[in-house]
């Protein structure tokens, strides 16, 4: 029994991960709260849920597709809701973000309506049991397809070149131009990637829910948040690990607290985490620190 | 050969300027100080240099060729570093990492061997390659900061205030090490508060007050002029 619950709870877990992933990386580099993140996971659902139906694509070219949509959002949202507005003013993009969040979210509305839609089975459902625990052939999938993002984007960001300026970016503007990096180059570059990986995660949020729809971008920027703060602001690995342990908090609270509201239980952690460990449990930064 | 000519070169923060009218060269292999009490815009000159400031007016050229209104990411890989003030070195980044970053504008094979020449030059930070930058004393901050500047390869190093806050067992490398730089064929900038070391090992000097350059000499001529003894070096008038 705990074994199944934990497995469940990585399972929820990674996919937190994959969208704090966006919003801790977002954060780093621009010290900014990103509003849209939720948005474009909802997006990368569509994607992926319109090229299975209409492209008739399998679940690798939905992924591939959603990726590469959803980094293509990134570019319009840096060019559209961060460029135009003023560094100096440090809400300034807090609101323009905002405001992309409400502009895709009724667009998504118009052009789909507001209804759940219905996620098309990909992947053959088999059950495999190993001992007491049954894992699905899509938990496996999506637990791959989550784990292998998480460490290639580690390696990344700590081996590349690109990695290392992004690193130095998100600690000091100034001092990475004076060793050459294009800062704002390497902004776009964080969005492309940051907003690839959260439309990953939404066609995975498809697989799992077997449904998907334009409003399920609020549920994943929360919990998105949530983990980006338990990880520490900016911390990548921290964000990683930090979903996992949100989703087997979250799981397992539920099977033996025997709460039917495990987001009782995010918000406790968020509460606490503000009040007692604001640098996140890998600590890193607050808000207010640069 | 002159390896940067300023000239008439206006500058500032928003609307306020900070820098008028300033004039300063630097020919190739030279040691150049440049002193002025706090807030007298000697930092902003080195940030105008660098590209991390616009000018509003005047021109900067460097070897021959205007570069005053290039990005500071372009400027680093003209072959010009900047150590900036209070050693902006990447604290949550390695010693190793840090040395890599400082080669981020090159991408030719021997950048391995640049990094083990300044591990060679700094035997602290060898020790320490593998280790989060922010664990480093000060004076080995400072040393990584001038050794990050150096993988870059740069023709000309612009130092802003290298000694500040080092104990006087550092401030002396620091200042040995300017000198086996200049041996090495470096054009070094140098802007210190310790202006009696900073004269002694110029080739060339500036004084700037309120943003404009009041006094300029060899290092030796400035070190006599009883208004710098007076107000830079401490001492009464003999
Ligand atoms: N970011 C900034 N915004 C507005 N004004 C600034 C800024 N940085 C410096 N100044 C102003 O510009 C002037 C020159 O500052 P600068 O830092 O260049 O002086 P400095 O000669 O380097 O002084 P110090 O010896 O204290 O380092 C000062 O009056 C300072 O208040
Ligand atoms: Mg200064």
């Amino acid at each position: 029994m705990i074994y199944q619950q934990l497995i469940n709870g990585l399972m929820l877990g990674a996919s937190y991960s994959l969208v704090a992933i966006g919003y801790t990386l977002i954060f780093g580099v621009l010290n900014l709260l990103y509003f849209a993140h939720g948005e474009v996971f909802m997006v990368g659902a569509f994607v992926g849920l319109y090229l299975v139906i209409y492209a008739g694509v399998d679940i690798y070219g939905a992924l591939l597709g959603a990726m590469i949509a959803c980094g293509a959002l990134g570019i319009v949202a840096v060019f559209v809701a961060v460029r135009p507005v003023s560094k100096d003013r440090p809400l300034a993009p807090l609101i323009s973000t905002i405001g992309l969040t409400i502009v895709l979210q009724n667009l998504a509305v118009y052009l789909i309506g507001g209804r759940q839609l219905a996620f098309p089975e990909t992947i053959k459902q088999q059950l495999y049991h190993f001992g007491p625990v049954t894992i699905s052939s899509v938990q496996i999938f999506i637990l791959a397809v989550a784990v292998t993002l998480m460490v290639l984007l580690w390696l990344f960001i700590e081996r590349s070149k690109t990695g290392r300026a992004i690193r130095a970016t998100a600690e000091n503007h100034e001092t990475a131009a004076l060793l050459g990096v294009d800062v704002n180059r390497v902004v776009l570059i964080t969005f492309v990637i940051g907003s690839g990986i959260a439309g990953i995660a939404g066609v995975l949020d498809g697989l799992k829910n077997s449904s998907i729809s334009p409003f399920m971008g609020l549920g994943a920027a929360v919990k998105g948040l949530i983990v980006m703060l338990l990880g520490g602001l900016g911390n990548v690995p921290g964000a990683m690990v930090a979903g996992l342990m949100l989703g087997m908090i979250e799981i397992l609270s539920a099977a033996y607290i025997g709460t039917t509201e495990r987001d009782f239980f995010s918000f406790l952690i968020l509460i606490l985490i503000l009040l007692y460990k604001p640098t996140g449990l890998f600590g890193t930064r607050t808000i207010d620190q640069r | 050969m002159t390896m940067l000519a300023i000239h008439n070169l206006r500058a500032g923060y928003g609307k306020i300027e900070v820098l008028h009218d300033v004039e300063m060269k630097i020919e190739q292999g030279q040691i150049v100080t440049l002193i002025g009490a706090n807030g007298a815009g000697k930092t902003t000159l080195l940030k105008t240099v660098s590209g991390l400031i616009r000018p509003t007016a005047g021109a900067i050229e460097f070897e021959g060729s205007g570069i005053a209104r290039r990005p500071a990411h372009k400027i680093v890989g003209l072959g010009i570093s900047h150590v900036p003030e209070g050693r902006a070195i990447l604290k949550r980044m390695t010693v190793l990492d840090n040395l890599r970053m400082g080669a981020y504008v090159r991408g030719d094979s021997e950048v391995e061997r640049d990094i083990g020449q300044v591990l060679e030059r700094f035997p602290a930070l060898a020790e320490r390659r593998d280790q989060m930058a922010a664990t480093l004393s000060g004076g080995e901050q400072q040393m990584l900061a001038i050794g990050r500047a150096l993988v870059a390869r740069p023709r000309l190093l612009l130092l802003d205030e290298p000694s500040l806050g080092l104990a006087p067992k550092f401030v002396t490398r620091i200042f040995l090490t300017l000198r086996e730089l200049q041996q090495e064929g470096k054009t070094i900038l140098l802007v210190e508060q310790n202006a009696r070391q900073a004269l002694q090992v110029a080739d060339h000097a500036y004084v700037m007050e309120r943003g404009r350059i009041v006094l300029r000499g060899s290092g030796q001529e400035l070190l006599k002029m009883p208004e710098v003894q007076r107000t830079y070096l401490g001492q009464s008038a003999a």
